[in-house]
């Protein structure tokens, strides 16, 4: 992408709002053909390019702009090179990536023109559906990066839809305000530059389905505006999750059920239930996030944010979910294993396309999360299925507790969710119920925390009191 | 003895000569190489050797600019006024620590001058401990010199940049590995009459340097300078301080984009050119005036762009100068006398106030055996690929 400025010619490789001697704003130049003018093989490795060789191409377009590329295929000089991903693809899915550099507007363009085919006029009414699960800015890798949103709206506005007819929705995680996380992205700031509406699915009505293929399926509260539009647009952010593996296309449209459906699924099996509520909801198309992601201990506040630099987009969530996953060397999480088999699209990667980039270009290994981790040495938490609710409020208790507390060898248990009755039994420490849904097996439970979700001063106080009553007992044993 | 060239260019340039800047009335550097050294002791040595050079104690300075690149990225030690002043303490004047890349060393010394509008005497001082880190770590350090995402995105490490440049240079001139090889032979040469040289002592044939593993297409192993720690430092003033003052007659910096990607020329740098230019107009001189070049041969190819850019050669023709030995210690264009970055070595912080160094010893007479005959010199720090241009003329007293 090349920024010019109309007024004086001037050119930038990276985004300029203004141009700083004519104050004009800079028009953008997408040229997808170039030449390789010059190349060279690398034999040194560095950190992000440690597999060598490899090489870099010095590419120039018909304006005499340049630029660099990476490959491991040797490239020839004077070769032309088109940049567009091929929008054909003979294998039942197709998965377009493009790596970000300085412009998301370029990358979100290459990855939509290769999935192709969306027919859009004025009339069509288009939902983007952004991950604003938490109040966090984009750059934690948390929530979807407003500028990928934007990208998309420019896109989908490009080709002739009218901004009345283009919405932008989420429904924030149970405990967490959907606007605050809208405002706090940026994304209500892309809303409001483009006069597009911003609906909170938390207090949508909703729409009860069920899965028609299976028998026991839950019923699911779906926002009403999901079947209100013709073109659904999901945007995850590409993170790791401590309770599935992975968040991306398939788990981020869980962002469309009411919060009471939400505690439902964590309860019934949430793999089969994302797998489930995928089947019932309308197909849609993904794009996802990259820019910057999570790794390790996601998919919010513990979560290491990872620049992974890339878009992705597909018109197949499981095929989408299941190349990332193969990319990052991450497992295959079960629900997108169920999803594959509910025929939302398919995992088998010999039946997926992944067009765009070279592979080994994108690919590497990116931390998982350790399901045994907590972040106080002092508490070992147990599982029990709950949701992000109180997952994510027991991170920061526990974060705040460190703080507090001194760790010692004295040792509590906390649970959280419905489940883990097992563990709650055999775990040698006291246990501390958190949460409206662990609240049935508190009568095995020293402590309990109550509420949906449970306020985080209240686990740090009833932490607090037990470990320190822990450690004066210890001390008038010795 | 000067040649006929010289003698000419010598008598033109002192009738248009200007008035001096400065004068550099102390100059004095560390070894350059591996080297047990600190920071700090790094540091020390090279400010104490050029005060002891100038007979002038550090209480006389008005100001003092400190050139630095790596040591934020490598030993996560930055505010290195600060890091100075308790080397020196009880010091009155103030310390600045400046930054641009490779060209830091020849921008605290741009600097420094421009600190003679205000102090009396100012000190520039290039420090860099590069040693001790492995190979990655330093390549991914290097690299912040260029775009993160331009040019560190898509593996555009700096040997690879160097490579495009001399791969075009190739193909528009006709510039041959033979050529890149003779500039490394040559300078490791210089290097051995060097005793303070990171490759002092280190005979190399061109065998060898033909040999070489690869780095970067075409560019081999003995085409890139080392990792290399040390320090220089020089000694500024208003008038001339004794008899060995040197002046100063143009100093001047240029920037450009920090990717070559986004330039038009790959086979010149403009900043150089730019710098060039404006230093030689305060001189009062033209090109053809230098009788001695220390100019920054980070990678071999860019000695022969940096001599054309100052406009020692014609485009292209660096390379003939280089095979017919005019740009040795005999011939009539001395270039890189100490070895250069290429086997003096590159301390990156250290390199632009190290060649001023080199400079004033060869200017006063005092380069011993590799002494050249010489009046009037440039140096030429180059920051990045070209984004940062430093130039200073020194001589004709």
């Amino acid at each position: 992408m090349i920024w010019e400025c109309p007024e004086c010619g001037r050119r930038w490789q990276r985004p300029m709002r203004r141009c700083a001697f004519c104050r004009c704003p800079p028009a953008r130049i997408a040229d997808q053909t170039w030449t390789v003018k010059g190349f060279s093989e690398v034999f040194v490795p560095s950190p992000g390019h440690e597999s060598v060789p490899y090489f870099v191409s010095l590419l120039e377009n018909r304006r005499g702009q340049r630029r660099f590329r990476k490959t491991f295929e040797r490239p020839v000089l004077g070769q032309t090179v088109d940049l567009s991903p091929e929008s054909g693809h003979q294998r039942e899915s197709l998965v377009a990536m493009s790596r970000v550099g300085y412009s998301a507007v370029e990358a979100v363009g290459r990855c939509l023109d290769a999935i192709g085919g969306e027919t859009l006029d004025r009339s069509t009414r288009v939902l983007l559906k952004p991950n604003l699960g938490f109040e966090m800015p984009a750059s934690t890798g948390v929530v979807t990066n407003p500028r990928v949103t934007e990208a998309v709206i420019e896109y989908v506005l490009s080709h002739g839809v009218s901004a009345a007819n283009v919405s932008v929705g989420d429904g924030a995680a149970i405990g967490f305000n959907t606007m605050r996380a809208a405002s706090k992205s940026g994304t209500e700031e892309v809303c409001k530059l483009y006069g597009l509406r911003f609906l909170d699915f938390n207090l949508s009505q909703y729409v009860e389905r069920k899965a028609q293929d299976l028998e026991d399926s839950m019923i699911y509260s779906i926002a009403r505006e999901v079947f209100e539009h013709d073109l659904i647009i999901n945007l995850p952010v590409v993170k790791t999750h401590f309770q599935v593996g992975i968040s991306c296309s398939l788990k981020n449209m869980k962002g469309v059920v009411a919060a009471e459906t939400r505690k439902r699924m964590h309860r019934r099996d949430i793999h089969m239930a994302i797998a489930e509520l995928n089947s019932i909801l309308p197909p849609y198309l993904t794009v996802a996030d990259g820019t910057i992601g999570l790794e390790g201990m996601g998919p919010s506040v513990l979560g290491t944010p990872a620049h992974f630099g890339v878009i992705f987009a597909s018109r197949d969530p499981v095929a989408l979910d299941a190349s990332i996953c193969r990319l990052f060397h991450w497992p295959i999480p079960r629900y997108v294993l169920l999803s594959s088999q509910m025929r939302v699209g398919t995992d088998d990667a010999s039946k997926i396309d992944l067009v765009g980039e070279e592979i080994k270009i994108v690919e590497g290994q990116r931390q998982l999360p350790d399901k045994e981790f907590s972040p106080h040495p002092s508490v070992s938490v147990i599982d029990g299925a709950g949701c992000s609710g109180c997952s994510n409020v027991i991170w920061l208790a526990l974060q705040d507790l460190r703080k507090q507390v001194d760790c010692s060898d004295t040792s509590v248990s906390v649970l959280f969710g419905a489940g883990g009755a097992d563990e709650a039994r055999t775990t040698p420490h006291p246990l501390v119920c958190v949460g409206a849904c662990a609240l049935h097996l508190s009568g095995r439970s020293v402590d309990v925390v109550n509420g949906c979700p449970p306020k985080k001063e209240d686990i740090t106080g009833v932490l607090r009191r037990r470990l320190d009553s822990l450690r004066k007992e210890l001390r008038a044993t010795a | 003895m000067f040649s006929a060239r010289q003698e000419k260019q010598v008598d033109m340039g002192n009738s248009r000569l200007r008035r001096p800047l400065c004068y550099v009335v102390g100059a004095g550097r560390t070894r350059y190489g591996n080297l047990p050294d600190t920071l700090g002791e790094l540091l020390c040595e090279a400010i104490v050797k050029a005060l002891e050079d100038a007979s002038m104690s550090a209480e006389e300075l008005g100001a003092i600019y400190v050139g630095n690149f790596l040591a934020g990225l490598y030993e996560n030690q930055l505010h290195l006024n600060s890091l100075l002043w308790s080397l020196f303490p009880g010091l009155k004047a103030p310390i600045l620590r400046v930054e641009a890349a490779c060209a830091s060393g020849g921008l605290a010394v741009y600097e420094a001058i421009i600190g003679l509008s205000r102090y009396r005497r100012t000190l520039a001082v290039g420090v860099e401990k590069m040693t001790g880190f492995s190979v990655q770590r330093t390549t991914r350090c290097l690299a912040s010199a260029g775009d993160a995402v331009l040019d560190q995105g898509e593996g555009v490490i700096f040997p690879a940049s160097y490579a495009l440049v001399a791969q075009q240079h190739m193909l528009r001139y006709g510039t041959s590995l033979d050529d890149l090889a003779a500039v490394a032979l040559k300078n490791h040469t210089n290097a051995n009459l060097n005793p303070s040289a990171h490759f002092y002592g280190k005979r190399v044939s061109l065998e060898e340097i033909r040999a070489a593993p690869m780095v970067a297409t075409p560019l081999r192993l003995f085409d890139c300078s080392p990792i290399s720690d040390g320090a220089s430092s020089v000694v500024l003033a208003r008038d001339p301080v004794g008899d060995r003052a040197v002046p100063v007659r143009g100093s001047a910096l240029a920037n450009d984009t920090i990717s070559l990607s986004e330039r038009r020329e790959l086979t010149s740098f403009q900043a150089v050119q730019r710098a060039a230019a404006e230093a030689y107009q305060q001189a009062g001189i033209e090109a053809g005036d230098i009788d001695v070049a220390q100019v920054h041969d980070c990678f071999t190819i860019a000695e022969l762009v940096e001599m054309e850019d100052l406009g020692l050669c014609k485009p292209g023709q660096a390379a003939e100068l280089t095979r017919e030995g005019r740009t040795a210690l005999t011939g009539d264009i001395p270039v890189n006398t100490s070895g250069g970055l290429k086997a003096d070595g590159h301390p990156i912080g250290s390199t632009g106030v190290g060649q001023i160094c080199e400079l004033v010893t060869q200017l006063r007479g005092e380069a011993g055996a590799r002494q050249v005959n010489c009046t009037l010199g440039v140096a030429l720090n180059v920051g990045g690929i070209g984004g940062t241009a430093v130039v200073h003329i020194l001589g004709c007293r």
